[in-house]
């Protein structure tokens, strides 16, 4: 205190004591020379100081002997003597970690990160974006601690779903994404070369004022501006070459069948054609299996499924050979280009950023890409010093030609649609087949040839020679050619506002958001392919959504001698409506090849579905800081829902946080630059969707014409009271040796009351599940940021960012009566559950049984297992992410690695690579040198070593390998859980900047070129065996993705 | 200036006027997407289109071995215990409760009149509910029943004992049968149509299995049961057979053909120990019952055989009159009813036939069922005179055993209730079984979900029935 009182009186003396002179100067950025508008600069030991204007120009009066600091928000701080010069211009340096100090919050607000009393935690586009990722939700891995991405394979474009400290809710759930102020439904809609920076709002306390919607966090995007002197162009543009990365390690010594037996052809001329004579005797497969517990590869002569079937190859023996590479083979290697212009121009009175983007993404699966187009503009007119306007478009289409399925089996054809039906994923199911039900011999040039000239589809699963029809498989390019997909969303989102500056401090503004959205997908099943009863069908399916969020709000900010007051208010009504028309043909197609509602044989179903609801808000926040030391903050808000009863659709939740850079008071050192303290505690309400809260039927199907309905299996109520989340958060910043090294830890626990959730109930009741509020979840965690800068020497800088995280939820009490709710279920009764008393996704089971830590085994050798048992939870001990950056001169090279330790999942993919013996580990020798797939009478079959028998003697008992994995090890949960632990490098950039003085003859102010990966390397996964488990369709289950996929390409940024 | 002002401040006024109830929505939150109130003639048929489920399922018919599995050989070797009845609760049998609830409750028993009188729906929905928990009880034993169905009012219903069961579904097929009142025919009765006399005849009948279904663990209510139900008419032709109505379409095809043909999995076929005991009598209905291979050969499929050596064109799937498109599926035959008769002579339950004369009967009903218009004298007259068949009053229960087995091909369940409850025909577990005991399973377990979600009482009927295991025997299955 003593110090600034002295430092104000000084400033008094100086301003009278000494002549006076003015220096001038204009302030840019070093990285590309663009004019620094809101620069401070300072006279260093005093208050006195000003800013530059929108053309980066400041002028102040000055002292000779006087220091002028120039500081400016992600910007490394200047200091320079001013001796006589009477202009000084400066080129600031960008510098990362000073990035950390302002940051944007609520409602889109930048502020002093200091004066937060809560975490907040922010990234810079050039971070994010470093292997030109086309999803920002990917790109998230590892960058943020607290967030978790749950991932899937890029073969499927898809979104991950990313969870912020864990689970905030019994179910889950996404966070809340606002871009520009706008909440918008889908982060892939968003364009990375647009985002200036991402803030993750983690908990309550920093959510509070985006009330009911962001009990999940909240993800603020703010996308990048024109500055006020800006001119610009600037051109972006990757190639990136994709790949297979990881694929199951396959078993290449035995061919399909359920037997090793080899089977002949007997020529029977009662059914066979006279022609056949010759082939009597000849070795054919079980062309009928889906699995490989055929004979063994000899290359000796057979006859293959294709030599059954019409066309070149009819009749011909061919030999029974390997062919290990079949399934990386069917897998392209396509090229993908991402290609961004923007153009960006603002004065003292009109700011204008339009960007463009496309992408074309070219999908591994053959037949299957995605196209993305983004155009946006971003507008501010300064009307007067006191008004100005803006106004935000963001349009982005995305069309999908086959899209393809994961998950298990030939009717993968998931989609996230509510209402949808199988026949619109297309049944494009390809690694179903490769990793779940194949023939591991089959030469995939031979599935190449699909169809033959008569129309009828080729397959290498048929069911004998006489019935080329297929089995339980298409061949997987009928899937991809023949029975395909195809889906278009456009979106526009928004927003139109008017921001008015009442006196000095205080402004307020009215907006206008809008999110708008339009998808169509449809689906084709070709006629004579396997499914729809070989009779094809057709479906298609119309969505369309709107959110409206009206907004007004009243923002105050001013200083009173030591103290600063941040306070808003304001209202918001929200409005969301959904329209879907889901059609589909029944029975078949009249026309084969003519895809259309009206080719339905029967009846086709239609569905037009409505869904609509409201949302008024009212919230107020003030923050009072006291001398840049001591800050504390509140808000308050009331939120009214339309789907809610009414008699309790109000609800209203404050929050209160506070903090104090304790710094201030400790003597200045070399070591503690910094520290802070800070802490909260905030409540936030959530609503539920639609029409839940009374009982209506549901029409299905009919009976011939007569109509049928059903009463829906869960049970609305009436009587629901919003969920409430009461959130404490504490935690410490500190800063040392200059900043070189920070620290960010931040401790909370969220105790979850009156979740609205699904309970499943006895269905005895007459329900399966009843929406009810549920108990009490509490979730723990914390939080670890370290960023540090560990070498800067000359030319040589590194940096360094690791986050870590730990997040544990347990449910501490459910329902009177009911201690477990069911998150999911699996195969053969495995189900996923929070239970109470128990960590969060805890699996009940099929346990195998163990004696003194060991396994048991019954009288035959196969281990003995119960049923309901425990088998762990999904939530991982720990993870986070590790973010490497080394810049020497002009080159930048990136290293971004994310990890996860603990953790249980099921794996699917695992369960049927033994299943149908195509795992690597189906085949080989056993521990006498013998093949397992030997009969074990003849010194072959396998021993479960790790296994004793019921009175606990060793296991010596030899079993048969086939039933040992086809039938005994399925469905055994417990051997196919496995821990979640991996680390993965996911994205390596090099990147070289252009010496300006080859460039600027091109005009061209700026030039990078670089080298990006994305996936790399999977450096350690406990489950192996080629899954990537951070690319799981789901939390808790493998349940058989697709491949990930790796790429690697170039990067040409250009600015002008 | 001022003008900015009140472009700025006006949408903020007509923020607050328009917020003065914030919590007023209006009828926003009414699903347009669904009707509120309830059509009981469709619910009713979407009730009964589990019927066909009921009609067709073929799990107990691999555990009386009459089917087995072809490809993937799981309940011809007992591998699941535990199955799910979960769906039939808050299914079928929760919207039978529903329909009774409608045509009761004063404010909508009068619309609901739309659809036939309010006792005939109650009628139909009762005994379509007790056919139903008599399918359930049958296969699990003790299951929740006075407290289940209650909604919110119990999400954790207890157990009643079987025999407390059968003692009600005596009672309600019994007071639905009279319930009829000549009023408006039910609409929306896929089963009957409306036809009130079927009904009847279908409650009598359903009491006269169960009454049999308790010979061995209370006689004395058996027979005063089955003669009650005698007295009050029970199926009298092949005519009278009551069936599940498959139709022409995707979405309600039989079971049979949607797995042959729609989904071309073959996985259920005849076993070979059926095949061999139709071939042992050279019963003529074999041509009825079962397919020839692709070497138009009758060829059961080896019952409980892993790994498997055969394809499904190998052997002999069911026959097509059982798997077409539209074929009925059998829920009730005449011919069973005679069978029933038959085993109630011999008991002395009921005179007036001899029962050798009920037995014969019995047959030739079969066999003009399966046989239909191939059925003639001459064949029938062969039959009954072949070694095996000819009737044995020494053997009678054996024989009416065996050949009920046979006439009960397509109703599987009743093939597995009756061979628990009299050891025929005598039956051999295959040689690899999947379940520990590596006997045939005498029940279902319970689904996974009571030990999860209704814990407290599962344990509770646990101790009293006995572990939750296939190899418990329940009331009615008396050593």
């Amino acid at each position: 205190m003593k110090k600034v009182l002295l430092s104000c009186f000084m400033v008094l003396l100086t301003t009278f004591a000494f002549a006076q002179s003015q220096v001038s100067g204009t302030i840019t950025a070093a990285e590309d020379g663009s004019a620094l508008p809101g620069v401070s600069v300072r006279v260093k030991g005093t208050t006195k100081g000003t800013q530059t204007d929108a053309k980066g120009s400041y002028s102040i009066d000055v002292q000779k002997e006087d220091v002028l600091q120039f500081s400016f928000i992600g910007y490394i701080l200047q200091e320079i003597k001013i001796g006589n010069q009477s202009v000084m211009n400066v080129a600031l340096k960008g510098n990362a970690q000073a990035l950390q100090e302002v940051v944007v919050t609520a409602l889109g607000v930048s502020r002093e990160k200091k004066s937060l009393g809560y975490s907040v935690q922010e990234i810079q586009a050039e971070k994010l974006t470093a292997a030109r990722d086309p999803n920002i939700g990917n790109a998230l891995a590892g960058k943020i601690a607290g967030v978790q991405i749950l991932g899937q394979s890029a073969a499927k474009f898809g979104t991950p779903n990313i969870r912020i400290r864990g689970v905030n809710s019994l179910t889950g759930g996404d966070p809340l994404y606002v871009v520009d102020g706008t909440p918008v439904s889908s982060i892939a809609d968003v364009n990375m070369d647009d985002v200036d920076n991402l803030s993750v709002l983690k908990g309550p306390s920093a959510t509070a004022l985006y009330g009911n919607r962001a009990s999940g966090g909240v993800i603020v995007i703010t996308t990048k501006r024109a500055k006020s002197g800006e001119t610009s162009i600037n051109f972006n543009h990757s190639s990136t070459i994709d790949m297979v990365a990881l694929l199951p390690n396959y078993q290449n010594e035995y061919g399909g069948g359920y037997s090793q037996d080899w089977d002949t052809f007997s020529f029977n001329p009662a059914i066979h054609p006279a022609g056949w004579a010759s082939f009597n005797g000849q070795r054919i497969l079980d062309y009928s299996a889906d699995e490989s517990w055929g004979p063994k590869i000899d290359n000796q002569p057979h006859r293959s499924a294709a030599s059954w079937q019409i066309g070149d190859g009819f009749g011909q023996l061919t030999p029974y050979s390997a062919n290990p590479n079949n399934v990386r083979d069917f897998f392209e290697t396509p090229i993908s280009n991402n290609t961004n212009i923007s153009i960006a121009k603002g004065g003292e009175s009109f700011q204008s950023r339009i960007s463009y983007t496309h992408i074309a993404n070219n999908g591994i699966i053959p037949n299957s890409k995605q196209i993305k187009d983004f155009i946006s503009a971003k507008n501010t007119i300064n009307f007067n010093k006191k008004l100005s306007a803006t106004l935000d478009i963001n349009y982005t289409t995305a069309q999908v030609s086959n899209l393809p399925a994961d998950n298990y089996g030939s009717s993968g054809g998931t989609t996230s649609l509510s209402n949808s039906n199988s026949t619109l994923g297309g049944y494009n199911q390809t690694i179903g087949s490769f990793n779940q039900w194949f023939q591991r011999q089959l030469s995939i040039e031979d599935l190449r040839n699909y169809q033959n000239t008569d129309g009828t589809f080729r397959s290498w699963n048929i069911g004998g020679p006489l019935d080329p029809k297929p089995k339980y498989w298409d061949s997987p390019y009928t899937q991809v050619y023949a029975n395909t997909n195809s889906n278009k969303n456009d979106r526009v989102f928004g927003s139109f506002g008017f921001q008015y500056k009442i006196i000095e401090g205080l402004t307020a503004s009215i907006t206008s958001r809008r999110d708008l959205n339009d998808y169509y997908g449809e689906g084709r099943i070709a006629s004579g392919t396997l499914n729809a009863g070989g009779k094809g069908a057709y479906s298609n399916y119309v969505a369309k959504s709107l959110e409206n969020n009206n907004e007004f709000l009243l923002n105050y900010n001013s200083n009173f001698s030591k103290i600063s007051v941040f306070a808003n208010a304001g209202g918001n009504m929200r409005y969301n409506k959904s329209t879907i028309l889901v059609q589909a043909t029944n029975g078949g197609l009249t026309t084969p090849g003519f895809y259309n509602i009206s080719a339905s044989k029967d009846r086709p179903s239609v569905n037009n579905l409505l869904f609509e609801r409201k949302v008024n808000s009212v919230f107020a926040n003030a923050s009072i800081g006291y001398d840049n030391t001591i800050f504390i903050e509140g808000s308050l808000r009331n939120d009214w829902s339309s789907t809610l009863p009414k008699s309790n659709n109000s609800y209203f939740y404050p929050s209160i946080s506070t903090s104090i850079v304790f710094t201030e008071f400790l003597p200045a050192n070399n070591v503690l630059s910094f520290g802070k303290i800070r802490g909260g505690y905030a409540q936030v309400g959530t609503d539920l969707g639609p029409y839940n809260t009374s009982l209506t039927y549901n029409t299905g199907n009919p009976y011939g014409s007569t109509p049928t309905q059903f009463i829906p299996s869960q049970l609305p109520n009436a009587d629901l009271q919003p969920g409430l989340t009461s959130s404490y958060e504490g935690g410490i910043d500190l800063k040392f040796f200059k900043n070189r090294l920070s620290m960010e830890f931040t401790a909370y626990q969220n105790n979850s009351k009156n979740q609205i959730i699904p309970l499943a109930v006895a269905p005895t009741s007459g329900y399966s599940s009843a929406l009810i509020n549920a108990g009490l979840i509490q979730t723990k965690g914390v939080e670890l940021h370290i960023g540090a800068t560990p070498i800067i020497r000359g030319d040589f800088l590194w940096e360094v960012d690791l986050n870590l995280d730990r997040s544990n939820s347990k449910v501490i009490t459910l329902a009177e009566g009911l201690t477990n709710y069911q998150l999911g279920s699996s195969w053969r009764g495995l189900t996923i559950n929070a239970r109470e008393g128990q960590d969060w996704g805890l699996f009940v089971g099929r346990k195998i049984r163990t004696l003194d830590g060991k396994r048991v085994v019954d009288k035959d050798g196969f281990y003995i297992y119960d049923e309901n048992k425990e088998l762990g939870s999904v939530l991982p001990k720990f993870k986070g992410g590790l973010l490497n950056s080394f810049s020497y001169k002009n080159f930048t090279l990136r290293a971004n690695m994310d990890f996860v330790v603990g953790g249980k999942f099921f794996s699917v993919t695992k369960m049927f690579n033994a299943y149908a013996g195509l795992g690597a580990e189906t085949a080989g020798l056993n521990e006498l040198g013998n093949p397992k797939r030997d009969p074990v009478a003849d010194g072959g079959g396998v021993i479960l070593s790790d296994a004793v028998t019921e009175d606990g003697q060793p296991n010596t008992k030899r079993v048969d390998t086939q039933i040992l994995n086809e039938e005994r090890f399925f469905a055994l949960h417990e051997k196919w859980i496995y821990d979640q632990t991996f680390v993965k490098l996911r994205e390596v950039y090099l990147g070289y900047s252009i010496p300006k003085s080859y460039m600027s003859k091109l005009g061209v102010k700026s030039a990078k070129i670089g080298l990006i990966v994305r996936n790399p390397l999977l450096l350690y996964s406990a489950v192996g065996g080629g899954i990537d488990i951070s690319e799981a369709e789901s939390y808790w289950t493998e349940g058989g993705q697709l491949p990930p996929v790796r790429s690697y390409g170039i990067n040409l940024n250009l600015g002008f | 200036m001022k003008k900015y002002k009140s472009i700025l401040l006006s949408p903020l006024v007509a923020f607050l006027l328009t917020s003065c109830d914030p919590g007023e929505f209006g009828d926003i939150n009414v699903n347009p997407n669904n009707p509120a109130s309830a059509n009981t003639s469709a619910l009713l048929t979407g009730a009964q289109l589990t019927f066909g489920t009921i009609a067709t399922d073929v799990v107990p018919a691999k555990y009386a071995q009459q089917l087995a599995d072809v490809t993937y050989i799981e309940e011809s070797r007992y591998k699941t215990i535990n199955w799910s009845y979960n769906g039939w609760y808050s299914g079928p049998l929760n919207t039978y409760s529903k329909i009774i609830e409608t045509n009761t409750a004063p404010d909508t028993k009068v619309s609901a009149a739309a659809n036939g009188s309010n006792a005939n729906q109650i009628a139909i929905a009762r005994i379509s509910k007790a056919a139903t928990f008599l399918w359930i009880t049958d296969r699990w034993g003790d299951i929740p029943y006075t407290q289940a169905l209650k909604g919110k009012e119990n999400f954790s219903p207890s157990f009643d004992k079987q025999q407390d069961i059968y003692n009600d579904l005596f009672k309600e097929l019994r007071e639905a049968a009279v319930q009829f009142d000549g009023g408006k025919t039910v609409v929306g009765d896929i089963i009957f149509n409306g036809n009130a006399a079927k009904w009847k005849k279908y409650a009598n009948s359903l009491r006269m299995v169960m009454a049999l279904r308790i010979s061995k663990v209370d006689p004395a209510k058996g027979k005063a049961e089955f003669t009650a139900a005698m007295t009050d008419g029970v199926l009298t032709s092949n005519a009278d057979n009551v069936k599940y109505t498959y139709l022409t379409e995707l979405n309600n095809e039989n079971f049979f053909y949607n797995n042959y043909i729609t989904t071309n999995r073959k996985d259920h076929a005849v076993s070979n120990k059926f095949i061999a005991y139709l071939k042992a009598t050279s019963d003529p209905r074999i041509s009825a019952m079962a397919s020839k291979n692709i070497n138009l050969e009758y060829v059961g499929v080896p019952y409980g055989v892993f790994p498997v050596t055969w394809k499904s064109q190998d052997i002999s799937l069911v026959g097509s009159i059982l798997s077409q498109q539209n074929s009925p599926a059998n829920l009730l035959t005449y011919a069973q009813l005679l069978f029933c008769q038959a085993e109630a002579a011999k008991l002395g339950w009921i005179t007036g036939s001899s029962t050798k004369d009920l037995y014969e009967k019995a047959i030739q009903a079969s066999m003009q069922q399966w046989l239909g218009s191939a059925y003639t004298e001459q064949t029938f007259t062969t039959f009954i005179g072949a070694d095996n068949v000819k009737y044995n009053d020494g053997k009678a229960l054996e024989l009416i055993g065996n050949q009920k087995w046979v006439a009960l091909f397509s109703q599987g369940n009743e093939a597995w209730a009756e061979w628990r409850r009299t050891g025929f025909p005598v039956l051999a577990p295959p040689a690899k079984t999947l379940n520990i005991t590596g006997q045939i399973p005498r029940r279902m377990a319970y689904p996974t979900t009571e030990g999860t979600l209704n814990k407290v009482n599962y344990d509770a009927v646990i101790t009293t029935q006995g572990p939750d295991a296939q190899e418990t025997r329940i009331w009615w299955d008396k050593k």
